[in-house]
């Protein structure tokens, strides 16, 4: 079958734009395998050498002891610090007999009928803010109900939000992998931003926490699971999103005049 | 202290959105995706349609302008990447330049030779043995001669393709497509294709009941030989027709189909697994297959008044073959 | 002790609907493997030549003055047989200058245009739809809504499936034309192509269930009188149509090639119009459909998960909403594995456009199918879609469970407001 060489499927429906543009070979997702084993580890072993260093420079820089509560929030992956040695902190309870409850409490609604005043071009931001004093409510109304049931350990919490959000790697790579791997774009593209992600992710991470932790300072610590579960994760995975569309969108363009 | 990293975070963490920021300022891919609400973009055009787009190109007013323009008694170079040869055998000399050449009358093309231009002739032209090429439009008679490949597209008003030709393009021609022995090929296009001398005048003609039934069968089906179905057939296991049999509407079936001798269709076949027609066949409608078809001798698809389409991934082809209209293998289809 | 137990409530319900997003998410994924590495289906392309049907053109139009002349226009240019096709706009009591556009058209091409000026009945696109179609005797019926512009070859294309005797509805591409207009046109515009260029076509390469998605498509007539025709009652008469035909043995074929332009939202208030008026309908035909679905026993079960996941896509929002809500609540009884699970899954997803799950990567590869490059940069800009649609999906449901079941009040259909202010150019 000679007559494979000139493409007929591509050139005939070409046209049609909707043929197979990347074939798929053994070779490849041997590659592949590769690079998802070392994207992972190097990733693993870099984050908790690269983590410690970063721990050790902000905490010199904003001379956070452990008897200041920011460090409490959880935000810090203290854990992998030997010197600090966190104790046991219990988010403050009984909220509702608290003004912070109650400031709360006004302040969001409040804010929910004053978003109502953003005008329509602003949609999404209208929807994400009341999104968010959704999470606040069901803050303060746990706190509201039992505040004796939801304690909570944060030095074990910040653990867990480490190894969670570095769990997601192999979820990320993946993705990463059949998404930007086999693209036709130039091998050189795909290992810089490849390297790039990696270096964004080992780096970022950290400022993250650190903003979250300086906001949480200033603000209050029913703060925390809106940055832990809205804020941070958003973040994070923008980048890769964004890092993603920038590697396929320096893709070459395939020429589609071939008509006459 | 902390104000400025905070700032220097807010900068880190908001860094990798820059390019989308960029992208929404600048609008450099903004265009809506490009369909052709004006021309059309006929796939079916006439070899003639050719000549028409080289007047185009060259700003001028007719046909005959076009004929006086490439009547010529040496080669002369029309415009840039344009060339206009005489009458007689093409030389083998074209710069590399030249996309296009242009020949008023009848030409005969030298054997061995590859060609990456196009090669348009507003007479006949007959190509010379293992050659290569890329384009040939002619606007009456064009003979590929044996062992030649036409890689993109060839058009004229008969069309003859000999033994070991292979055309991984379009063959289209006006009038009828005649083939000489075995020959590869992707698509062929004409009222009349066929690999006889003399082709059958098809007698039985019938059109179909608007309000026949539906017959559907989850597991396999069987049409017993000699039968008369005046149905729609969609099965979803394998479909087998008896020789004779014949069908007065369409037929789907998820496995393969056999046709039996003899047996006729009078609507579209259209099958996701092979289909194999064992001989003497005659099928109306269109006939798709998702995988391969083999066609048994004497086989004759469509009608001439009303041409049809076949296509399927490949395409074998042994004994005397007719056709009406389209026969496409989006792989490669083979005249033995 | 009490709470304990409430609180493992709470887990376990937490996990179910992360598992549920799982499975959307591996649909998803596989659908743009399909699309990026198999090869296409081939087996409606390239019909060129064949007995072509008739077909009657169904316009339906309220209040279209600005565009209905340009979709006329189109359809008169159509590649296809005269004698074979007629065009019947279909005014439902428009109060502006749709009924003259029309009535001039008419006395243009009397033998091509037979206007329907609907005055009575109960208004909106299904009722006007059925109201016509039993009176309809062509093998075909395609159906355009006023802002569609197609190419001269489409309806030539869009019949093309209709040889196969299985075929009861063919679906076209949808392709904005207003893009350029602004970010929010931008995006709907990314979300369009990966709907179609890798949703749809996947689904029809997988041999599952393409949607037939109410206009840019054709319905066998005898297959949409076996299947009873347009339900008046339903605000997506399409996808309850799409329902139907699998249910009664019809197959519905996406053809990616005949594309057509037409007009999307420029502004989020007609934006959240359409997505809660897409949303209800579909949650109409869930309620309606669900249970027919599940007890069919000639679907196969992979065709019967599509379907499901394909009607439960708007339940999947309020899911959502739901989910990051318990992950809180989780969160503070300790158990911050499961909390953190959940918000990173969650917005994982969140760079999706939510409305029919287009996640980036499907976004991503369809785009770059298309031929789009700097576009693709937009990408992370679909969170912004993400928290729009969330909260309009939820608004909507939890409103038509109190309307349908406590008020039963009767449906009103919200027309999408045109744009279009001067004759679009040719593409090309």
């Amino acid at each position: 079958m000679e007559l494979k060489h000139y493409s007929l499927e591509e050139r005939l429906v070409e046209p049609f734009r909707s043929i197979q543009w990347i074939s798929l070979s053994r070779a490849k997702v041997v590659l592949s395998l590769i690079f998802l084993l070392v994207f992972d580890l190097s990733w693993w072993f870099l984050s908790e050498t690269v983590l410690d260093f970063w721990a050790q420079i902000l905490l010199y820089f904003t001379q956070i002891t452990h008897n200041t509560w920011t460090i409490q929030t959880g935000y810090w992956p203290n854990h992998l610090h030997p010197l600090i040695l966190l104790p046991k902190v219990i988010v403050p309870i009984l909220a509702p007999s608290r003004a912070i409850w109650w400031s709360f409490a006004f302040a969001t609604i409040s804010l929910w009928f004053l978003t109502g005043q953003i005008r329509l071009s602003l949609l999404p931001l209208r929807s994400f803010t009341r999104f968010i004093l959704f999470l606040i409510w069901i803050a303060l109304a746990c706190f509201a109900i039992s505040p004796l049931a939801f304690r909570h350990s944060i030095e074990e919490w910040s653990k867990i939000y480490f190894l969670a959000s570095y769990g997601f790697i192999f979820f990320y790579s993946a993705i990463w992998t059949i998404g930007v791997l086999w693209m036709p774009i130039a091998t050189g593209a795909k290992i810089r931003i490849t390297l790039l992600l990696i270096l964004y992710e080992l780096i970022g991470t950290p400022i993250l926490f650190f903003l979250s932790t300086l906001v949480l300072q200033y603000s209050s610590l029913l703060l925390l699971p809106v940055f832990a579960l809205a804020f941070a994760p958003l973040i994070q995975l923008g980048w890769f999103v964004s890092f993603y569309s920038l590697a396929l969108s320096n893709g070459s363009v395939r020429n589609k005049e071939n008509q006459f | 202290m902390t104000l400025f990293i905070l700032a220097l975070g807010v900068i880190a963490v908001f860094l990798p959105f820059v390019p989308t920021w960029i992208e929404i300022v600048r609008k450099t891919d903004a265009t809506p995706l490009k369909i052709s609400t004006q021309i059309l973009k006929d796939p079916r055009e006439t070899p003639i349609a050719v000549f028409w787009h080289l007047v185009q190109l060259l700003g001028l007013d007719s046909l005959d302008d076009l004929k006086k323009k490439a009547t010529v008694k040496q080669p002369l170079m029309l415009k840039e990447s344009l060339m206009a040869v005489p009458a007689g055998i093409l030389f083998e000399g074209i710069p590399k330049n030249v996309a296009r050449v242009i020949a008023a009358e009848s030409i005969e093309l030298p054997s061995r030779v590859a060609y990456s231009c196009k090669i348009l002739s507003l007479g006949s032209i007959l190509t010379g043995d293992h050659s290569l090429f890329n384009e040939l439009h002619a606007d009456e008679q064009l003979t590929v001669s044996t062992g030649s490949k036409v890689v993109w597209w060839a058009t004229a008003n008969t069309i003859t393709l000999n033994p070991e030709v292979k055309t991984p393009g379009k063959v289209q021609a006006k009038t009828s497509i005649r083939i000489n022995g075995p020959v590869y090929f992707h698509a062929l296009e004409a009222p009349l294709i066929q690999n006889t001398s003399h082709p059958v005048i098809i007698q039985e003609k019938r059109t179909l009941n608007p309000t026949r039934e539906r017959i559907l069968s989850a597991n396999d089906f069987e049409v017993p030989a000699d039968e008369i179905i005046e149905a729609d057939l969609v099965i979803k296991g394998k479909l087998l027709i008896g020789p004779g049999a014949r069908i007065f509407g369409s037929i789907k079936a998820h496995q393969g189909i056999t046709l039996g001798s003899g047996a006729h269709v009078y609507g579209d076949v259209i099958g996701l697994k092979d289909i194999v027609f064992s001989g003497s066949n005659f099928i109306q409608g269109t006939l798709l297959g998702n995988q391969k078809i083999h066609f048994g001798p004497k086989c004759i698809f469509g009608l001439p008044e009303s041409p049809s389409t076949c296509s399927a991934k490949e395409l074998s082809i042994e004994g005397q073959f007719q056709a009406h209209g389209m026969v496409r293998a989006w792989k490669i289809g083979h005249f033995s | 002790m009490l709470f304990g137990a409430f609180l493992n409530v709470l887990n376990i319900f937490l996990y179910i609907l992360l598992s549920l997003l799982v499975v959307y998410f591996i649909r998803h994924f596989t659908f743009t493997l399909n699309r990026a590495f198999k090869s296409q289906e081939l087996l409606y392309l390239g019909i060129e030549n064949q007995k072509l049907p008739t077909v009657t053109i169904l316009v339906p139009a309220h209040n279209e003055e600005k565009v209905i002349a340009d979709a006329l226009t189109a359809l008169l240019k159509q590649d296809y047989p005269r004698a074979l096709f007629k065009i019947i706009p279909l005014n439902d009591r428009s109060t502006d200058r749709t009924r003259e556009i029309i009535d001039q058209f008419t006395a243009q091409h009397p033998d091509q245009i037979f206007p329907f000026h609907r005055t009575t009945g109960k208004p909106g696109k299904s009722a006007a739809l059925k109201d016509i179609s039993s009176s309809i005797t062509s093998e075909i019926i395609i159906v355009f809504d006023a802002d569609y512009i197609p190419a001269p070859k489409l309806l030539r294309n869009l019949v093309a499936p209709f040889v196969d005797p299985e075929v009861g509805a063919v679906m076209g591409r949808v392709v904005p034309l207003n893009t350029a207009k602004n970010v929010l046109t931008r995006i709907l515009d990314l979300e369009r192509s990966a709907g179609y260029q890798v949703d749809q076509q996947a689904r029809m390469n997988m041999n599952l269930l393409p949607q037939y998605g109410g206009t840019v498509g054709g319905i066998r007539t005898s297959a949409l009188h076996a299947v009873d025709g347009f339900d008046p009652s339903i605000l997506a008469e399409d996808t309850d149509i799409t329902v139907k035909m699998f249910l009664n043995g019809w197959s519905v074929v996406y053809q990616n090639s005949c594309e057509c332009y037409e007009e999307v939202p420029e502004n989020w208030e007609i934006r959240i119009k359409q997505i809660s008026r897409w949303s209800r309908g579909h949650n109409q035909v869930l309620f309606k459909q669900f249970k027919v679905l599940l007890q069919h026993d000639q679907l196969r079960f992979m065709e019967k998960l599509d379907a499901m996941l394909l009607l439960c896509i708007y339940v999947m929002g309020p899911m959502t909403f739901i989910a990051w809500g318990i992950a809180q609540v989780v969160y503070y009884s300790g158990n911050t594995e499961s909390s953190l699970l959940a918000s990173n899954l969650i917005a994982f997803l969140a760079f999706s456009c939510l409305g029919n799950f287009a996640l980036f990567f499907e976004i991503g590869t369809a785009a770059f199918l298309d031929g789009y490059r700097k576009r693709i940069r937009l990408l992370p800009l679909g969170v912004m879609f993400f928290f729009v649609s969330l909260t309009t999906v939820t608004k909507v449901l939890f409103k038509q469970i109190w309307e349908d079941t406590i008020l039963k009040k009767e449906l009103v259909w919200d027309k999408t407001v045109r744009f279009r202010s001067e004759t679009p150019k040719d593409g090309t």
